[in-house]
């Protein structure tokens, strides 16, 4: 089952680098999964008015995220990091729930995967 | 299994590091060009030395939803690692002793080493510029550090500014990120 999952995910994957040949070529944004593309949207949400910094949270004394604006990116890290194909009890195994580590863990997963897309877009043109 | 080991191995490494890696994010239309530094904060009392820093710059709308965010795991791997690599760095470890313009290759910047693990980075000064341009965005300039930070007591953590652009420079566990929208 997984196999049929994983060869239809290249088929489309193919498809659309085909259907891409001749347009514009493939660029980072049309490459991403959908869990790094989910990522990415939490982050740059931390700028939208309503994910700014409270009052409170302006006076902070800490260079730390605040855990309220860390709470925004958890899930979006959790899927990401489920993506690689590690599951649950894992994931709160190796960080104990902890906000950061999680986050953290999936930024390096997102840094890598977004690594390996720009260099086949190099290899490509 | 192993992916997890190698994984973990990762992310172990990344925390014995002090100095943690720097995300610029630039969500703006304008090119960020600003002076980012490090500094040791556990020694307030002596001017936070040691330091380091240069210039970097930021094209517009640069950031990790387009894979062309600055990213630097340390002084020296930032060099292969980083699309925007820096070639020198400044650096100081007292008033006396410090040294302009050294390559990213010098040991002094091993990230073993005793710069590389009481240094974090905390602070960027920033203009920004219409793209291609060396025309500045008025009013769209700023020092940030993060919050908290006695080698930089005066300067703020986040600026809102009254044009509806955004800055702010925070830390999530060992990674320091710059966002400017």
């Amino acid at each position: 089952m997984k196999k049929h999952f994983l060869l239809a995910a290249f088929a489309s994957l193919i498809l659309t680098s085909c259907n891409n040949e001749g347009s514009a070529t493939n660029t980072m944004e049309s490459m991403k999964t959908p869990q790094m593309e989910n990522f990415d949207k939490a982050f740059k949400s931390l700028g939208d008015p309503q994910n700014r910094p409270t009052e409170e949270e302006k006076r902070r004394n800490t260079s730390e995220l605040s855990d309220r604006r860390k709470a925004l990116l958890v899930p979006a890290s959790k899927e990401l990091i489920l993506s690689t194909g590690v599951t649950e009890n894992e994931l709160m195994r190796k960080t104990g729930g902890d906000m950061s580590q999680i986050i953290v863990w999936a930024t390096q997963i997102y840094m890598k995967k977004s690594d390996e897309i720009r260099k086949n877009i190099k290899s490509e043109k | 299994m192993k992916k997890i080991l190698t994984l973990s191995g990762i992310i172990i490494s990344s925390f014995a590091f002090s100095q943690g890696t720097l995300i610029v994010n630039n969500y703006s239309p304008y090119e960020l060009r600003g002076l980012v530094m490090a500094d040791n904060a556990n020694n307030a009392g002596n001017s936070c030395f040691p330091r380091a820093g240069n210039n970097i710059t930021v094209p517009a709308n640069a950031n990790m939803g387009n894979g062309l965010q600055l990213e630097y795991t340390n002084y020296r791997d930032q060099f292969n690692s980083s699309l925007y690599p820096m070639a020198t760095w400044n650096y100081a470890f007292s008033a006396t002793n410090g040294s302009q313009g050294v390559s990213w290759n010098d040991p002094v910047f091993d990230p073993a080493g005793p710069l590389s693990t009481t240094t974090r980075w905390s602070t960027i000064k920033f203009q920004t510029f219409y793209p291609g341009t060396n025309n500045n965005v008025i009013g769209l300039i700023g020092n940030l550090s993060v919050a908290n930070n006695p080698c930089q007591p005066l300067m703020p953590w986040y600026i809102d500014y009254p044009s509806g652009n955004y800055a702010e420079m925070f830390r999530i566990g060992d990674i320091t990120y710059i966002s400017l929208y």
